[in-house]
C-alpha cells in the first residue's frame, strides 16, 4: 500500500472533464421497418454506414443476428438455457439480401460463425467476406433486407398479445476493436454469440429509425420522436425515431398503451443546497454539476394506472442522483415501458434512451417493485447506454456498477424497504447493502466476480457476481476510501469513458489515480478472485493483576479465517465504559492486543462501523462476555409462539 | 338444539373438563419445542455471545440467516424442513390420540377430566380415529385437488391475456373456496368422531357418510354452529393483537408478559378446539335424539284401565 497522492484527484477530475465528449460516430443505421401484427414480424431494410476509426484495413465485417438465438432449440442460448420453445413462439432473422450500396451484392458470402463454443447450429453471429478491403480511417455503406420472425417474449424481446417489445431485431455490426482499445492487441472483431447469461456490446453513431405499425398502436422507441404520418387507407402510421451517440435501438407497440408525459425539471427537483453539496463532494463548480430538462414518456399497462406516480418519481430520482453524481443526463427523452401482464419476460431491460420496467397490479407500497426496477433500469442508461462497457466480458462493470448506484438511490429516497411477499403482511425493514449482502452470501466462493458471461458456474452464478457481489464490492471500497473519494473515482470514470468501451483495467486506473492509492490488493482479491474475508474474535481474557489496587490484564486475540486480507478497525469496550479503538492490517492469521487497566474487557468488536460488507460472518465479528439474554429470549419465545400456531393448525385434522 | 344453546353447553362443558386445555397444552409445547430448541441452540451458538445479537433486537436482520447458510452449506434446509414436517405429522397423531380423550370426557355423564377415563378413552379410540383420519385426507384431498383443477381453468381462461386483475381476482374466489370447503370437511369429520365415540364404533367410513349425512339433514344448525365457534376464534386472535401491540417488547417485564400472553392464546386456542367439540356433541346429541324418537316404533298400548271394582 502506499501513501495517498491526493494532488492526484484534481488532475484526474479534469483529465476526465477534457476527455469527455461526444461519441465516434463508428456507426450510421436508417432503418425502415413495418411491424406485421398478423404474422407477427418486422419487415426492415437498413441502410448502415461503418467507420473503420482503427488504423488497420478490415477485410470482413461481422454482425450479430440475436433473434438467431429463438428459431430452434439448438442454439446456444437455448442450449444453455435448456429451452425447448413451441413452435409459434419461435423467432428468427432471416437477412434476405446484402450489398454494397451501389456496389457488389454480398448476400452469397454470409456465413455463420461461433467464436464462443464449437456450435455450428448456432447463428447468432453472421461474417460477411469484403470483396475490398475497409481502408484505416474509411467508411463503408451497406444496404441490408430483412425479415425478423418475433418470439413470444423471451430475453426481452418478443410478442405477448397486442404488445410487441422489439429489441435485438435487426442485423447489428459487430464491435472492431482497435489495438490499445480494451484488451486488443491488434484490430479484431469483437462479436460474440448470443447466450442465456449475457447482454450485448456494440458502437456508438446515429439511429434514424422509420417504424410503420397500426394506426390504433401506441409507439414508443429510442430517440426522439420527430414525426408521425398516418396512411387512412391502409389505417397504419408511421413514425421517425432519431438519435445520436447510442449503440443500439429498441421499439415498442401496443394499443393498450396510456402514453403519459412530464417533465424533469433541475430548478423543481434539485434545490440549491444539493447543488452545493454535491459540488462540494466532488470538488468541482456548482454549475459543472447542474441538470438538464428531461422529457419523461411513461408508457404503463391500463391495470398499472394507479402507479403512474411510482413510477416518475423513481425516474426522478435517478435522473436526478445519476445526473448530480456522474454527470448529466444528456439526451432529450426517456421513455419508460411497462409490460403487460404475460409479458413479463419482455421487464426489467435497458435500451439506449428507453427501458422496460414491470410491476404488477396490487404491489404494496411498501415493497420497491416498481421503484427498484425503474432506477435500475434508468441508470443502465450511464452504465450500459453512455459507459459502454462490453456486456459479455465484464458484466460486472455494468450490473455491478448499476447495482451500487441503484442501491444507494433507493436507500437514500426510500428507505428501508419491507420484503413481504404480500402487502398484508409486515416484515422487517431491509435495505439495500443488506439485500445484496444477504444475495452475496448464498454463493460467496462459486465464481471470480469477473468472468465471461456465459462462462460463469451457472446462471444465480453470473446473477449473483454481476450483480449483488459487484454492488457490496463497490459499497466496501466506497467505505474503505471514504465517501468523497469514491465519488470522485466514479464520477471522474463516467466523465472519461462515457460514449467509449472501457474495460476493468480502465476502473482500476482511475480508482488507484483519484484515490492516490495503489488499489490492486483489493481488486485482485475481490474481482479477479474468489477468496472470502471473515475475521473472527478468538478469545478473550480478562486476568486480575495487581495486589493494592485492582488492575485487570486482558489479552484479544482476533483470527483472519477467510483467505482474502483486509485491514480491519477493532474496538475493545470495558467494563468501566471506555473504549480502545485499534487497527490491524489482517495479513497474518491472528493478531494479539493486550491491554492493562482498572478495568477489564466487556466485549471486542472487529469492523464496527459494519465497513466491510465482503465479510462473510458478521456474527463471529464481536465477542461480549455476558449473554446476549433479550435477543435470544426474543426470537425463542417468537418462535415458540409461532410453532405452537403452526402446530395447531395442522392439528386442526386431527 | 338451537347454536347458541349446543355453544353455551358445550362452553359448559369445557369449563366442567376443567385441566383438560392444559394437558392439550402441554403437549402442543412439548411438540414445539422439538423445533424450538435445535434452532434456539442455533442461535444461542451463533449470536450467544455476538454483539450482533443486540444489534438485532429491535430488527431482525435477515443477513444472519444468509450468513447461516453460508456457513452450513446451506444444512438447515435439509434439516428443518423433514423435521418440521415429522414434528406436524407426530402432531397431529398426537391429536387424534387426545380427540377420543377429549370425546369421552365430554360424552362421560359427570363430564370431568379425570386422567384414568381421558387415558382410557385416547387409547380406545385411537385406532378408529386414526382410520378415520386417513379417510378425512382423501376428502381434504380431494378439494385441494379441485382447487388446483379450478386454478388450470383460470389460467386457461385468463392465463395468456395480458392483464392480471381477472386472474388475482379468481385467485381470491378460489382460495375463499378452498378454505371454505376445508372448513367443512374439517366439521364434517368432528361430528364423525363424535359418533365413533358415543357410539362405540369402528365404522370409520360409515361414521364419516353418517356425518355427511347428519351435516346436510341440519345444514343450518351445523354451519351455525361451527361458525360461532369460528367467531370465538377470531375475536380470541382480535383480543390478542390489541392487547399484545400494547406491550413492549424489548425490555424484559414486556417480553414476560408477552410470553404470557402468547400462551394464553395457546390455550385459548385449544379451548375453542374443545369448544367445537363440546358444541357438536351437543348439536350431535339433539339431532340423533330426535331421530331416535321418530324412528322407535310405537309401543303397544296398553289403556290404561282403572281397575273395576269386583262385580258383586
Ligand atoms: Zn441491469
Amino acid at each position: 500500500m502506499t501513501r495517498p497522492i491526493w494532488w492526484c484527484v484534481p488532475v484526474a477530475m479534469a483529465l476526465g472533464m477534457v476527455w469527455g465528449g461526444e461519441a465516434a460516430r463508428i456507426v450510421n443505421y436508417e432503418i425502415s421497418a413495418r411491424l406485421d401484427t398478423k404474422l407477427r414480424a418486422v419487415e426492415g431494410h437498413e441502410t448502415l454506414t461503418w467507420l473503420n476509426d482503427s488504423s488497420e484495413e478490415v477485410r470482413e465485417l461481422r454482425f450479430h443476428l440475436y433473434m438467431n438465438a429463438f428459431r430452434d432449440d439448438k442454439s446456444t442460448f437455448q442450449r444453455e438455457e435448456d429451452g425447448h420453445p413451441k413452435k409459434d413462439a419461435l423467432g428468427w432473422i432471416e437477412v434476405k439480401s446484402l450489398r454494397i450500396a451501389g456496389g457488389a451484392d454480398l448476400t452469397k458470402s454470409m456465413r455463420f460463425l461461433h467464436p464462443d463454443d464449437d456450435n455450428a447450429e448456432d447463428r447468432t453471429v453472421m461474417a460477411v467476406a469484403l470483396p475490398e478491403a475497409v481502408k484505416a480511417g474509411r467508411s463503408i455503406a451497406l444496404e441490408i433486407d430483412f425479415h425478423t420472425k418475433l418470439p413470444h417474449v423471451s430475453a426481452r424481446t418478443g410478442y405477448h398479445g397486442d404488445f410487441y417489445m422489439v429489441a435485438q431485431w435487426f442485423p447489428k455490426i459487430g464491435v472492431w476493436e482497435k489495438a490499445g482499445e480494451r484488451y486488443a492487441t491488434q484490430g479484431q472483431w469483437n462479436c460474440h454469440q448470443f447466450h442465456a447469461n449475457s447482454e450485448f456490446y456494440a458502437d456508438f453513431g446515429r439511429y434514424a429509425v422509420s417504424l410503420t405499425a397500426p394506426s390504433n398502436y401506441v409507439v414508443g422507441a429510442t430517440g426522439v420522436l420527430e414525426n408521425r404520418r398516418e396512411d387512412a387507407a391502409a389505417k397504419t402510421a408511421t413514425y421517425r425515431f432519431v438519435q445520436e451517440d447510442v449503440h443500439d435501438f429498441a421499439w415498442t407497440a401496443s394499443p393498450l398503451f396510456q402514453r403519459i408525459e412530464r417533465t424533469f425539471d433541475p430548478a423543481r427537483e434539485v434545490s440549491a443546497r444539493e447543488l452545493a453539496d454535491t459540488a462540494k463532494l466532488l470538488g468541482l463548480p456548482e454549475k459543472e454539476v447542474s441538470l438538464q430538462p428531461v422529457r419523461m414518456i411513461l408508457l404503463i399497462q391500463p391495470e398499472h394506472a394507479a402507479q403512474v406516480e411510482r413510477h416518475f418519481k423513481a425516474l426522478r430520482a435517478g435522473l436526478k442522483y445519476f445526473g448530480l453524481w456522474y454527470g448529466k443526463y444528456p439526451y432529450p427523452t426517456i421513455t419508460m415501458v411497462d409490460p403487460p401482464y404475460g409479458g413479463g419476460a419482455a421487464g426489467g431491460m435497458e435500451y439506449p434512451t428507453l427501458f422496460t420496467a414491470g410491476t404488477s397490479w396490487l404491489v404494496s407500497e411498501r415493497r420497491q417493485a416498481p421503484e427498484m426496477v425503474v432506477v435500475h433500469e434508468f441508470g443502465h442508461q450511464f452504465w450500459y447506454g453512455m459507459v459502454a462497457n462490453n456486456e459479455f466480458e465484464e458484466a460486472w462493470l455494468d450490473e455491478g456498477f448499476n447495482t451500487y448506484s441503484t442501491s444507494k438511490i433507493l436507500d437514500k429516497v426510500y428507505g428501508p424497504q419491507d420484503l413481504s411477499p404480500s402487502r398484508w403482511v409486515h416484515g422487517p425493514g431491509v435495505n439495500w447493502d443488506a439485500i445484496n449482502r444477504g444475495a452475496y452470501l448464498m454463493g460467496a466462493k462459486t465464481d471470480n466476480l469477473l468472468r465471461n458471461a456465459w462462462e460463469y458456474y451457472d446462471g444465480s452464478s453470473y446473477g449473483l457476481n454481476s450483480y449483488p457481489r459487484s454492488g457490496i464490492t463497490l459499497r466496501t471500497l466506497e467505505n474503505y476510501l471514504g465517501e468523497a473519494t469514491m465519488a470522485r473515482i466514479m464520477r471522474t470514470y463516467f466523465q472519461r469513458w462515457r460514449y467509449r468501451h472501457p474495460c476493468t483495467r480502465d476502473f482500476i486506473q482511475v480508482a488507484n489515480e483519484v484515490s492516490g492509492q495503489d488499489l490492486k490488493w483489493s481488486f485482485d482479491q475481490f474481482v479477479y478472485g474468489s477468496n472470502v474475508v471473515d475475521y473472527k474474535v478468538g478469545e478473550v481474557e480478562n486476568r486480575e493483576v495487581g495486589d493494592k489496587k485492582k488492575q485487570f490484564e486482558s489479552v484479544v486475540k482476533i483470527r483472519r479465517e477467510g483467505e482474502a486480507i483486509f485491514p480491519v478497525e477493532i474496538r475493545v469496550r470495558f467494563t468501566d465504559g471506555k473504549t480502545a479503538d485499534r487497527k490491524w492490517d489482517g495479513e497474518y492469521r491472528w493478531v494479539k492486543f493486550k491491554f492493562t487497566g482498572p478495568a477489564g474487557v466487556e466485549s471486542v468488536e472487529i469492523d464496527p462501523g459494519h465497513k466491510i460488507l465482503l465479510d462473510v460472518n458478521f456474527a463471529n465479528n464481536s465477542y461480549r462476555e455476558d449473554v446476549a439474554v433479550k435477543p435470544l429470549f426474543k426470537w425463542w419465545q417468537n418462535l415458540l409462539f409461532w410453532a405452537e400456531n403452526l402446530l395447531l393448525v395442522a392439528g386442526g385434522v386431527s | 338444539m338451537r347454536p347458541i344453546r349446543a355453544i353455551s353447553q358445550g362452553a359448559r362443558a369445557v369449563i366442567r373438563a376443567g385441566r383438560m386445555p392444559l394437558v392439550f397444552w402441554f403437549f402442543t409445547l412439548v411438540f414445539a419445542l422439538a423445533v424450538v430448541l435445535p434452532v434456539g441452540a442455533i442461535l444461542y451458538g451463533d449470536l450467544g455471545h455476538s454483539l450482533y445479537a443486540e444489534r438485532m433486537l429491535n430488527n431482525f436482520d435477515l443477513q444472519w440467516l444468509a450468513e447461516m447458510m453460508n456457513r452450513t452449506d446451506g444444512l438447515p434446509v435439509y434439516v428443518f424442513p423433514p423435521l418440521i414436517a415429522l414434528v406436524a405429522v407426530g402432531y397431529i397423531l398426537l391429536g387424534t390420540f387426545l380427540a377420543g380423550g377429549a370425546l369421552t370426557v365430554f360424552a362421560s355423564e359427570e363430564g370431568k377430566y379425570r386422567p384414568g377415563l381421558f387415558y382410557e378413552g385416547c387409547g380406545r379410540n385411537f385406532w378408529r380415529l386414526f382410520r378415520l383420519l386417513l379417510v378425512s385426507l382423501v376428502f381434504y384431498g380431494v378439494v385441494l385437488a379441485a382447487s388446483v383443477a379450478l386454478k388450470g381453468l383460470g389460467k386457461s381462461v385468463w392465463g395468456q391475456g395480458m392483464e392480471e386483475r381477472p386472474l388475482v381476482i379468481f385467485g381470491w374466489c378460489r382460495s375463499g373456496l378452498t378454505v371454505v370447503l376445508l372448513l367443512a370437511v374439517n366439521m364434517i369429520f368432528d361430528y364423525a368422531k363424535i359418533r365413533l365415540v358415543v357410539e362405540d364404533s369402528r365404522k370409520s367410513w360409515r361414521a364419516a357418510l353418517g356425518a355427511v349425512k347428519l351435516v346436510f339433514r341440519n345444514l343450518g344448525g351445523t354451519l351455525a354452529t361451527y361458525g360461532l365457534v369460528a367467531l370465538v376464534a377470531v375475536a380470541l386472535a382480535l383480543g390478542y393483537h390489541a392487547v399484545s401491540g400494547t406491550i413492549p417488547r424489548n425490555q424484559a417485564l414486556g417480553m414476560l408478559l408477552l410470553l404470557v400472553l402468547q400462551q394464553a392464546l395457546v390455550v385459548g386456542r385449544i379451548g375453542v378446539k374443545l369448544l367445537f367439540f363440546g358444541s357438536q356433541l351437543e348439536i350431535y346429541r339433539g339431532v340423533t335424539a330426535a331421530t331416535a324418537i321418530v324412528e322407535e316404533p310405537p309401543a303397544l298400548e296398553t289403556p290404561e284401565v282403572p281397575e273395576l271394582p269386583a262385580e258383586c
